[in-house]
């Protein structure tokens, strides 16, 4: 069925062309105001993107991310190109009353749609998984072990050696005193305990969290990169956990493995462990948590 | 004012005295109820948001202890989803369903009227905690342990009267439910088979399964929440034994299938509405109907997917699962699409909602998919990303598609036509006001700022994301006032309606506006799913 | 072909909107029967999340039952025994009744409704002095998982064989006013559908609290 000639713009491409100039002459006020346009740009993009990762693991969800995202914005701007095209040049024109061809279906279009997307979900589960395996992975030989206490409403961070054995406690969940000191480029375990409810042990650049459920104890490793060593990276508990759940925040501090392994036996030395509840009730015998790299 | 041959002979006599709509059994008006109720609860439930939204404006603890907004937010989510989004849902449900498969009302109408009445019930009780030393505080989630006895959470009954009043809501949908369900299988028009009923009643059918199998689970895992909190109980609480992992996946295998509950009949009235402004029928109708059942079937098998940081779960079956609802959904969304495709399309404001709530359940897809990747969800989770979706389906999603069929009915239950000027202006100022709102909630969630803090630090850089959300939030409630003006000025004097406004094709429109208590004194011939269609153009027009 | 909007041009059929209000002239299943049908299916997820609950805490218990209350587990000698037999009885006897009056014998409907409705009670009130004998003996539902899972259970069961009472004593009333015939009794067809299901989901309980072995 052929359209009438067009004799003049259609009031939805009118409405379009204004809303366009808007944005534009809005944009371009905004410069001249001074207002720098391309940062604000540049930090949009960025910021539809999570923090870059500072552990091995984190590397590897943030270029899982980088994956699902360009899959995202292509889907998103095919589908909503389909909408935008069906809704100006489908519009009906003024006086027209016929009725358009009236097609039911067609199997073969919900055929493609139907397999298309298959394929691409297919594709995101698996690089997914394999991505969880390199998250999840647990080596035989952690490093560093520390257990993470959570109670209304702060962390507390016990080191222990690998036969659990109580080593330092931190009570400062932050601060330049206090926090969660961390080796670089060594296999750190965290466990995860609570002492009341259900917590959250969050921090936004490992591209992590693992809830501090109680009754159970979690466990997980990271490793963080070398080159983050003397660093700070922030953490939050992350379930809600009651009234002050909004300042249950805690400090991750990255260490060079000398300055751990120094920092670890100047506290042990000056506070001689004492038993904490869940750890074993055997006395330390040497301070020897962490093997040198 | 446009009549049809099918008008019937005697219209709604006038007996709507108070009494008479309080002790009615007429789908109709009981309908309009649920639809008033709804709406009342969604100004409560917005009024919440705009103090949860007006607090986190800026950093600092400006005008609200962190208690109370604690308590906020769990109202605020608690009134929205359910005694706004699925009360207002099974009102269109109660008052169209009947009429599109040409029944004279509902299977159970006494019924009926009870599962309306509980619902302003149970909102009194929900209210009743801000004057009676506070509400529930733990989340509209309500976790396990911080939702059971004191010293775990605040003293006070305001979690038990949450659970009493969800209760009281969880029955009437189930009744509902079962309602829908035996009027859908038994009492439909000659001719109207299976296939014929509109893509509105197939929802409301699904819909109403998903509620008659996943409610009664939550009713348990409340009814085992309040003996812990208050007979000594140990379900969930793990100093005697308990676990808290359990109540989590007792309550998710009700609270996935729920939010499906919550998109499925706004999805229905969006089918109903694209293809009438579009003068086609809707594209595809048998794989509409495949992929609604699809979605509800696969909607009770991914409820884990809310609890992957807990370490408690089987993480590669539920990322499957959820992964694979993509797709019946994106069925949907094509065959929406290429209904509108080579049609002719006028857009008054139903349809102007319903491209609206194509491009923004779309984002909300979309960002889902993100949180079904497991270690991305580990980053998202339980932050304001997650908000971010939420909003995209539920208002970017329900809550267009909701006035979407508001403005498309209103016609119908009243007589009247609403203003389209003012209903155009309602669409801006609420498409613009959506959208920053919660489109900065991506970036917010991503930059790691959690969900559920009433406050956060000054220097955590997310000042400006936050006031923008705020300056949104405004916006969407501004554009509240065109549409309250809207139905005040068009019930008074709005142009009067006529039986078909629209030149729609399903039987509601085959009856005056509004229809007589009986419904219909004539019924056309049945032989599609466009039954008007066919009465207008004649069966042997191109189909 | 005119589209002038409004105007049907073609004649309706004229179709009676109302002719199978009340009773489907398709047959099949009636409404309240299909009703009570569907309900029995809420009812059945109801009690779904309650054994979840249940194997959920027994699976993450060493011991099952705690040592203290092995004995309150005991098949016979004990009150439980006889409640379950006569509860069993209870559905044969519903049952009877539904066959009578579907006969049209309402002699028979209304004795076997009543019997029924007399071992509904009577089972409750074993299960209220197995209750108060436990309770004696220190089992409540604040003892530990143990205490709380088994009175849920039971409790909840018991709270549904009391609505079903009721159910069958308003069937049995309508029946002695003369309101049941053989073409028409959907209430005593839906009610005994109810009762069986509360028969059903005794029997598994029962198997599953009592007669499945425990742990540790």
């Amino acid at each position: 069925m052929s359209s009438p000639p067009r004799t003049r713009p259609s009031t939805v491409a009118l409405t379009a062309i204004a809303i366009g100039a808007l944005v534009l002459g809005a944009v371009v006020v905004a410069i001249v105001a001074g207002v720098n346009v391309i940062k604000y740009g540049e930090n949009f993009v960025t910021g539809l993107y999570p923090p870059a990762a500072v552990t091995e693991q984190g590397q590897a969800v943030r270029d899982l991310y980088t994956i699902v995202f360009l899959i995202a914005v292509a889907v998103f701007f095919v589908v909503e190109g389909l909408i935008l095209w069906s809704v100006i040049r489908y519009h009906r024109k003024p006086g027209d009353d016929s009725l358009p061809p009236q097609t039911h279906g067609n199997n073969i279009a919900e055929a493609v749609w139907t397999i298309v997307p298959t394929i691409i979900v297919a594709f995101l589960f698996i690089i997914s998984w394999q991505t969880l395996n390199v998250v999840d992975a647990t080596s035989a030989q952690p490093q560093t072990y520390v257990r993470a206490e959570a109670g209304q409403f702060q962390w507390t961070f016990v080191y222990l050696n690998d036969h659990g054995d109580v080593l330092y406690t931190q009570y400062a969940p932050s601060g330049k005193d206090g926090g969660l000191n961390v080796p670089v480029g060594r296999t750190i375990q965290i466990q995860l305990t609570s002492h009341d409810v259900i917590h959250a042990f969050y921090v936004p650049q490992f591209l992590f969290k693992r809830d501090v459920v109680p009754g159970r104890t979690n466990k997980f490793q990271f490793n963080v990169e070398q080159a983050m060593a003397g660093q700070t990276f922030r953490g939050q508990c992350a379930e809600l956990c009651g009234i002050k759940h909004y300042d249950m925040t805690f400090d991750v501090h990255a260490m060079s493995g000398a300055d751990f392994d120094a920092w670890l036996a100047a506290e042990i030395a000056a506070n001689p462990p004492a038993p904490s509840p869940g750890a074993s009730s055997s006395p330390a015998a040497s301070p020897s948590a962490s093997t040198a790299p | 004012m446009a009549t049809t041959t099918l008008h019937p002979v005697a219209t709604a006599y006038k007996r709507s005295t108070l009494y008479d709509w309080v002790t009615t059994t007429d789908h109709k008006k009981i309908g309009i109820m649920y639809v008033i109720n709804s709406f009342v609860f969604f100004f409560i439930g917005g009024i919440l948001a705009l103090v949860v939204r007006s607090e986190l404006a800026m950093p600092g603890l400006q005008f609200l202890t962190s208690a109370t907004y604690n308590e906020f937010f769990t109202m605020h989510a608690t009134f929205m989803i359910f005694l706004f989004v699925i009360p207002m849902l099974a009102g269109f449900g109660n008052y169209v369903v009947p009429l599109q498969i040409g029944a004279p009302d509902m299977a159970f109408p006494r019924i009926n009227a009870l599962s309306l009445w509980m619902l302003p019930l149970a909102g009194i009780l929900l209210l009743s905690g801000f004057v009676t030393g506070g509400t529930a505080a733990a989340g509209w989630t309500s976790y396990a342990p911080l939702s059971e006895d004191y010293p775990l959470s605040s003293p006070g009954a305001g979690q038990d009267l949450w659970i009493v009043a969800l209760i009281l809501i969880g029955t009437s949908s189930i009744l509902g439910a079962i309602n829908f369900i035996v009027t859908i299988f038994k009492m439909r028009a000659p001719g109207m088979t299976l296939f014929r009923m509109p893509i509105m009643v197939w929802t409301v059918l699904t819909t109403s399964v998903l509620v008659l199998m996943a409610t009664p689970v939550i009713t348990s895992a409340l009814i085992m929440l309040f003996i812990d909190r208050n007979y000594g109980g140990s379900f969930f609480d793990p100093r005697n034994g308990g676990d808290p992992i359990l109540y989590q996946n007792i309550f998710w295998f009700y609270s996935h299938p729920a939010v499906y509950v919550m998109i499925l009949p706004a999805m229905g009235m969006i089918s109903e509405i694209l293809p009438v402004f579009s003068r086609k029928p809707l594209f595809g109708y048998k794989a509409f109907v495949f992929a609604t059942a699809a979605i509800g079937a696969l909607g009770f098998s991914v409820w884990a997917h809310h609890m992957f940081t807990t370490g408690a779960v089987y993480l590669p079956f539920f990322s499957l699962m959820t992964f694979l609802i993509a797709i019946p959904t994106g069925v949907k969304m094509f065959n929406w699409i290429f209904t509108m495709w080579r049609g002719k399309l006028t857009f008054s404001t139903p349809m102007i909602f319903a491209v609206g709530f194509l491009s923004m359940f779309l984002l909300g897809g979309i960002n889902g998919a993100f949180s079904a990747s497991v270690p991305v969800d580990f980053a998202l989770h339980d932050t304001y990303f997650v908000v971010a979706h939420i909003h995209y389906v539920l208002f970017g999603g329900s809550v267009f598609g909701i006035m979407a069929g508001f403005y498309y009915w209103f016609p119908k239950m009243t007589g009247r036509m609403l203003n389209e000027t003012l209903g155009k202006v309602q669409f801006v100022l609420m498409f613009i006001g959506f959208n920053m709102t919660f489109f900065p909630m991506h970036e917010l969630g991503l930059a790691g700022m959690p969900r559920r803090i009433a406050d956060y630090a000054a220097t955590a850089g997310w000042n400006d994301l936050n006031l923008i959300a705020t300056v949104g939030g405004f916006l969407i409630a501004a554009s509240m006032l065109p549409l309250l003006w809207n139905i005040f000025v068009s019930l008074r004097s709005g142009k009067p309606a006529g039986d078909d406004p629209w030149e729609a094709n399903t039987l509601e429109w085959a009856t005056s506006s509004p229809p007589p208590p009986y419904n219909f004194d004539h019924l056309p011939e049945i032989r599609s799913e466009r039954p008007l269609f066919d009465l207008r153009h004649g069966p042997a027009s191109d189909h | 072909m005119t589209t002038e909007s409004q105007s049907l041009t073609t004649t309706p059929v004229q179709h009676d909107p109302l002719e199978n209000y009340g009773h489907d002239r398709r047959g099949g299943i009636s409404n309240p029967i299909l009703g009570m049908l569907l309900f029995i299916t809420s009812e059945v997820m109801f009690f779904a999340g309650l054994f979840a609950a249940y194997f959920n805490t027994r699976a993450s218990a060493a011991i099952w039952p705690p040592e203290q209350f092995a004995h309150t587990l005991q098949v016979w000698p004990s009150l439980v025994l006889p409640a379950t037999i006569l509860l069993i009885i209870s559905s044969f006897t519903c049952q009877i009744a539904v066959w009578s009056i579907r006969r049209g014998d309402r002699v028979r409907f209304i004795r076997a409704m009543a019997i029924t409705v007399v071992l509904g009670i009577t089972f409750l009130v074993l299960q209220a002095t197995d209750y108060w004998l436990l309770g004696h003996d220190g089992l409540t539902l604040s003892s530990g998982t143990f205490g709380t899972t088994y009175y849920t259970l039971t409790g909840f069961h018991g709270a549904h064989v009391f609505g079903g009472v009721i159910m069958l004593s308003v069937v049995l009333y309508r029946g002695m006013a003369g309101q049941f015939s053989a073409k028409h009794h959907d209430a005593v067809e839906a009610a005994s559908l109810y009762w069986h299901f509360v028969d059903v989901v005794w029997i598994l309980l029962f198997t599953i609290l009592y007669i499945i072995p425990g742990k540790g």
